[in-house]
């Protein structure tokens, strides 16, 4: 039932429109007809009775004027097809109780055209239908004459003959075609208002809506602005909270470093030291993360065979197992610094899981691909998006081992999607993780 | 190791934050410098008006209130060649290398650890003394020029004749840097090993010759001509053409 329903009922706002139209035109259309039609055969009723009382009364006043032997005759030559006389000898038989109130109307008339015929008998020859008025005027005491006038029904004009449903069709047609016209254009500030709303969010831009249309859509594209202004100088609110007290932690980071250097215990200031420098990683990813998107960086093209063979070559520099692979160049159009970064969040996340990395630079078809796999614990299927969450780390990480705030990977992932490309991980075979960074090779 | 041999040298410290300053002049006397320290530019410009004073290095913060380390640094490289290392946000990119471009010998971002400050200070401090008389070309230009390659001293970076981002680790940036510096001269391991060194406050872990090695995969890619030569017994040398930009 729902489903046929939905099935007549459109989905859009222009065919839900339309269609209220067409089924207020049709309603107009049929009421319109109907009371024209009730109107005419109201007129047509009362001139026909208006004709029967002024031919009653001249029966009457012929029949009255000659005698009682001829009058059988005489009603019989005034006889028509609308009024059919015979003449009756004797007293007219008495009104039938129950049709008074049918016919009162009639009765009314009758005497205003011929006031003298107070003494008639009306009565329907068939009740139900009253179809033939049937009746007896008393003309003197030898007699009445007794009558039957047909009342007609014209033949009535129905909405669907066909000269008026190609009327109702046509005009149908018109006004579906003009109202989708003029719906479609006002809905579409509607639809530009909820693609505004599905950019909102995914780049840093402010999305403006027009503020024109109709009264209702100008009122909405305002509020739709003020809210994400409202939103935008919250969010900013935030982030510069946030910002401010991880840009102020730097001084007093600085200033721990310093001051423990005059710690005289080795180990405790080897200690003290170790907690500084996770303090000022902290700090140095929500930054990044922070200042995410403001930064200008444009794309150029870049060697990123060299950027990774840097990476590499600084961690092996740093005593960290790590191999790499790949061409001797491969240069395509990217945001080095946020790149180079985010390529580093993954080296660094793989010799801290994993002890050690093996990097891979694969030129494939109209992509590079960069793999970064360990041989670590690798990450549960289920745990794998979640933990491009900013600030989420698994529960498992939460070890001074491995440290970090949780926006590696976030950041990473936003550095690579900047680009146009994926970021991915995935378990490997025999243990370990790989994250896939694939990279559209941009024309340079 | 440095200290006790030479003469202490004179570190004049600008920083605006009461106790950062103090606790920045404890730890460089304890690490064998002679410390003045003031709170801004003024206080900087009277001191260094003076004659008495025989200033080595100026550590100068960026942000501080007043005249800023920048504007300070423009004056200060107006009339004198003093090294200035700049204390700098983390991150600051535009700080970083407005800072540099306008003639800073280095720059050290704060959040920095003890270490890495003294090793920075030293490291500048034996590059101006190792060249007294005649800065090196690389000094005073903002980028270098070399059979089309151009090195950009500021951002640290280096882009290749077809205009490609090469990107370069810090040790073998400053090993292209002495290079550059003395184009045609056999530069020996030592040298090199000296220029690359500063950076790393502790051990050198690859020698000189992996990290040349890496440095000429990056900049004689197969087909290239050479452009560094191994002199046998002696060292490396630079064979290209180098012009200031």
């Amino acid at each position: 039932m729902k489903r046929a329903l939905s099935w007549i009922w459109p989905d859009k706002l222009a065919g839900r429109a339309t269609l209220a139209l067409l089924a207020g035109l049709l309603a107009l259309h049929v009421a319109s007809v109907w009371i024209h039609e009730a109107s005419l055969r109201g007129r047509q009723q009362t001139v026909r009775e208006q004709v029967i009382a002024t031919d009653l009364r001249q029966v009457w006043r012929a029949l009255a004027s000659i005698r009682a032997e001829g009058r059988d005759a005489a009603a019989h030559a005034l006889s028509g097809p609308g009024l059919e006389l015979h003449w009756r000898e004797g007293a007219a038989p008495p009104d039938q109780a129950g049709t008074e109130a049918s016919l009162s109307g009639f009765r009314r008339l009758l005497l205003r055209h011929a006031p003298e015929l107070t003494d008639v008998r009306l009565d329907w020859a068939d009740s139900t239908t009253r179809h033939l008025l049937v009746g007896a005027l008393p003309v003197d005491a030898a007699g009445y004459v007794a009558f039957a006038a047909p009342m007609f029904r014209h033949a009535e004009a129905t909405p669907f003959d066909p000269d008026g449903f190609a009327a109702l069709a046509t005009m149908a047609l018109v006004i579906a075609i003009v109202s989708v016209v003029v719906m479609r254009g006002l809905t579409q500030p509607l639809r530009e208002l909820s693609a505004a709303a599905d950019r909102i969010g995914r780049d840093g831009a402010a999305v403006r809506i027009a503020e024109s249309g109709p009264a209702e859509i100008r009122q909405a594209a305002r509020a739709f602005n003020a809210m994400q202004d409202r939103i935008r100088r919250l969010l900013d609110d935030r982030t510069q909270a946030l910002a401010a007290v991880s840009h102020d932690l730097r001084t007093p980071i600085t200033r721990l470093r310093l001051v423990a250097g005059f710690i005289e215990n080795g180990v405790t200031r080897e200690r003290v030291d170790a907690n500084l420098d996770d303090m000022a990683a902290m700090v140095e990813a929500t930054l990044l993360y922070m200042r995410d998107g403001r930064d200008a960086e444009a794309p150029r093209p870049t060697d990123l065979a060299t950027v990774l063979r840097t990476l590499c070559d600084d961690a092996a520099d740093a005593g960290e197992a790590v191999t790499y692979s790949g061409p001797e160049q491969a240069v395509t159009a990217l945001r080095p610094v946020a790149m180079r970064r985010a390529l580093g969040n993954l080296l660094g996340n793989a010799l801290a899981y994993g002890g050690s990395a093996e990097v891979r630079l694969i030129e494939a078809g109209a992509s590079l691909r960069v793999e970064v796999s360990d041989r670590g614990p690798g990450i549960p299927e289920a745990a794998q998006e979640v933990v491009f969450e900013p600030f989420r780390r698994l529960e498992a990480s939460r070890n001074r081992a491995t440290g970090g705030v949780g926006l590696g990977l976030t950041i990473a992932r936003r550095a690579v999607e900047a680009e146009g490309g994926t970021l991915r991980l995935r378990n490997r075979r025999g243990g370990g993780l790989t994250a896939v960074v694939e990279l559209p090779l941009a024309a340079v | 190791m440095w200290g006790s041999i030479e003469q202490p040298r004179h570190i004049l410290v600008v920083e605006d934050d009461a106790e950062m300053r103090h606790l920045l002049s404890c730890h460089l006397r304890d690490s064998g410098f002679l410390v003045t320290s003031v709170g801004d530019g003024r206080q900087m410009r009277r001191y260094l008006a003076a004659p008495s004073a025989a200033i080595d290095l100026v550590l100068l913060d960026i942000m501080l209130p007043g005249a800023s380390g920048i504007d300070l640094l423009k004056d200060l490289r107006a009339s004198s060649s003093l090294p200035v290392v700049l204390l700098t946000a983390l991150g600051d990119e535009t700080d970083r290398v407005l800072g540099l471009e306008f003639g800073a010998d280095d720059y050290i971002a704060k959040p920095f650890g003890r270490r890495e400050l003294v090793a920075r200070l030293r490291a500048v401090l034996r590059r101006v003394g190792a060249t007294p008389e005649s800065p090196s070309p690389a000094v005073n230009s903002l980028a270098l020029g070399f059979e089309g390659w151009v090195l950009s001293i500021g951002r640290r970076e280096l882009v290749s004749p077809k205009g490609v981002l090469i990107d370069l680790s810090a040790t073998e940036f400053d090993l292209l840097m002495a290079f550059l510096a003395n184009p045609q001269r056999v530069l020996g391991r030592d040298q090199l090993m000296e220029a690359a060194h500063r950076r790393l406050g502790d051990a050198f872990d690859r020698s000189v010759d992996v990290q040349v090695s890496r440095l000429r995969r990056k900049i004689e890619p197969s087909g290239a001509p050479n452009l560094i030569k191994t002199v046998r017994g002696a060292g490396y040398i630079f064979v290209g053409e180098v012009m200031r930009l």
